[in-house]
């Protein structure tokens, strides 16, 4: 990171050396309202403002490898089931799923493989690219046109292997141009030598931003993870060790106790493999790390609105946070490995697996408490500190993108 | 009962019947669905061959376990599992305040359409 340093803007003790790595925006300092976290209307806006307006992730092309293989995923901010199929000529596609006659869905199961999507309702059939190929007793329809009756196209694209979708079939930003600076920092991390080994999902009765809140800082694992984290309960682990900012998109280095003690099982597997979750091996770590923190844990790196891809040495896992609506949300994580050669490696990696899943199952208690708190109008507010900065950022960078700014 | 691990670890075989799976999902709820002294019972029997698990795993390419290897390495999976009980939360359960049947365990992986 070449990045000028920024004047420290926020009253940090020395002895909280939290550093940026990129220039700070100027994103105000006081508490934030309960309104952007409970209010439909406000909801409404960002669906449009927001959700219609960026790139947004929904699987691996790994999902899909061969010509014909498709999933489809349910993305209720949309109000539309998509479906995402490898075409003919090797391209990755997204439409909406729904047939142009009436609006049957033309896939109807997760995922399968296909040489084009027949509608079971009237037997319009469409071919991998989209466009309406057959027509049952077409000439019963007067003035037909079959080329404006093609699939309705969501505008798609792939970074290292993420598939990402956009509203608006042909957007004004290339996926390139939107992730910006932070992707192309993420560019040398091995994510084609990776292994999805674990898929999580669960239905939270809270605000979108709530839900990503409750993983975008550090402050929470000194008292939340002081169980499934030996070690955290140390208000230093609390601090990032750094912050940038990219745009819309953030990312914050973690902090680690250089003297953390694995536990004694831990400590087994560790003698045999590499890659685990606090402890590791130098391995590859292009991509890591940008501020170059001498006690760096991991990279938390959120590209707005709604996708996580945090980063470790031997591990990344993703989030993605699908809004329902104001108040209920559709949260899924997925982590992958690098490949292990020896069962020793394996066992290492599974305390990666389990300690994961195990804290973020600790996080999962928090949120549906802090949504009922401001639905009840007891707390007006949100008053965050300068630890949870990336938290400020998303409010400012989301009422900004509801008002029409794009920063 | 046929044995399902390798002889040399014969002394495992009761532990299989109840801690014994394949997926990550089954072995969570086997972690969540008993008590502290089953899981540390279990903790304590293979605690101690733990070290021995792995270096007779890390004799065979990981992609070809034999049958019993392959039960070893999903026992010691398991082991993992109930490590995190005895180890750090004294509890089967992370945490009571959000349920167990909200929080799904895919077993999908690759193909997912769980979204």
């Amino acid at each position: 990171m070449n990045a000028p340093q920024s004047p420290v803007r926020f009253p940090f003790s020395p002895r909280h050396a939290m550093k940026f790595g990129t220039p700070v925006p100027d994103m105000g300092s006081g508490p934030i309202p309960a309104e952007s976290v409970t209010s439909p209307a406000y909801f409404e806006r960002e669906r449009e403002q927001i959700f219609k307006q960026a790139w947004l992730q929904v699987g691996r092309v790994e999902e899909i490898p061969n010509p014909g293989d498709y999933f489809t995923r349910e993305l209720h901010v949309f109000k539309s089931n998509i479906v995402v199929v490898r075409g003919k000529d090797g391209a990755v596609r997204a439409f909406h799923n729904m047939c142009t006659h009436r609006g049957m869905a033309l896939a109807t199961e997760s995922c399968g493989n296909t040489r084009g999507f027949t509608c079971e309702f009237h037997g319009w059939g469409f071919g991998l690219d989209g466009s309406l190929q057959a027509v049952p007793a077409i000439e019963s329809f007067p003035d037909f046109d079959k080329s404006k009756l093609g699939l309705k196209a969501l505008a798609c694209d792939t970074w290292n292997g993420f598939i990402f979708v956009h509203w608006n079939p042909q957007p004004a930003q290339t996926l390139a141009e939107f992730m910006g600076q932070l992707a192309k920092d993420m560019d040398g991390f091995p994510f084609d030598k990776c292994q999805h080994i674990a898929h999580y999902t669960a239905r939270v009765k809270a605000n979108w931003k709530l839900c990503i809140d409750a993983f975008q800082e550090a402050y929470h694992a000194t008292y939340l993870h002081r169980h499934a984290i030996p070690g955290a309960g140390d208000l230093e682990l609390a601090l990032p060790t750094s912050v940038r900012f990219y745009g819309p998109h953030r990312s914050v280095s973690c902090w680690l106790k250089t003297d953390i003690q694995p536990t004694p099982a831990e400590a087994i597997a560790y003698k045999h493999g590499h890659f685990g979750f606090v402890k590791a091996d130098e391995g590859d770590s292009r991509g890591l790390n940008p501020s170059g923190d001498e006690s760096w844990w991991f990279d938390i790196n959120v590209f707005f609105p709604n996708f996580f891809c945090d980063l470790g040495r031997g591990w990344y896992f993703t989030y993605n946070f699908w809004p329902v609506s104001e108040n209920d949300t559709i949260w899924n994580m997925n982590i992958y490995q690098v490949q292990a050669d020896t069962a020793g490696d394996r066992l290492a990696q599974e305390f990666t697996r389990i300690v994961l899943r195990d804290t973020v199952y600790e996080d999962m208690s928090t949120m549906e408490y802090s949504q009922k708190a401001f639905d009840s109008g007891v707390i007006t507010e949100q008053t965050i500190g300068d630890t949870e900065i990336a938290m400020r950022h998303q409010y400012w960078v989301a009422d900004e993108w509801v008002n029409g700014r794009r920063p | 009962m046929s044995a399902r691990l390798p002889n040399a670890f014969a002394d495992l075989e009761p532990l299989c019947e109840y801690w014994l799976h394949d997926t990550e999902a089954a072995r969570n709820r086997a972690r969540i669905s008993t008590d502290m002294p089953r899981i540390r019972a279990f903790y304590d029997a293979v605690m101690p061959r733990f070290d021995a698990i792995i270096q007779h795993l890390n004799g065979f390419p990981l992609g070809a376990l034999p049958a019993a290897e392959e039960n070893l390495l999903n026992l010691a999976f398991s082991f993992v599992e109930a490590s995190a009980p005895v180890e750090r939360f004294n509890s089967p359960i992370v945490t009571k305040t959000f349920p167990p049947e909200r929080f799904i365990i895919h077993e999908d992986l690759g193909r997912s359409g769980g979204w």
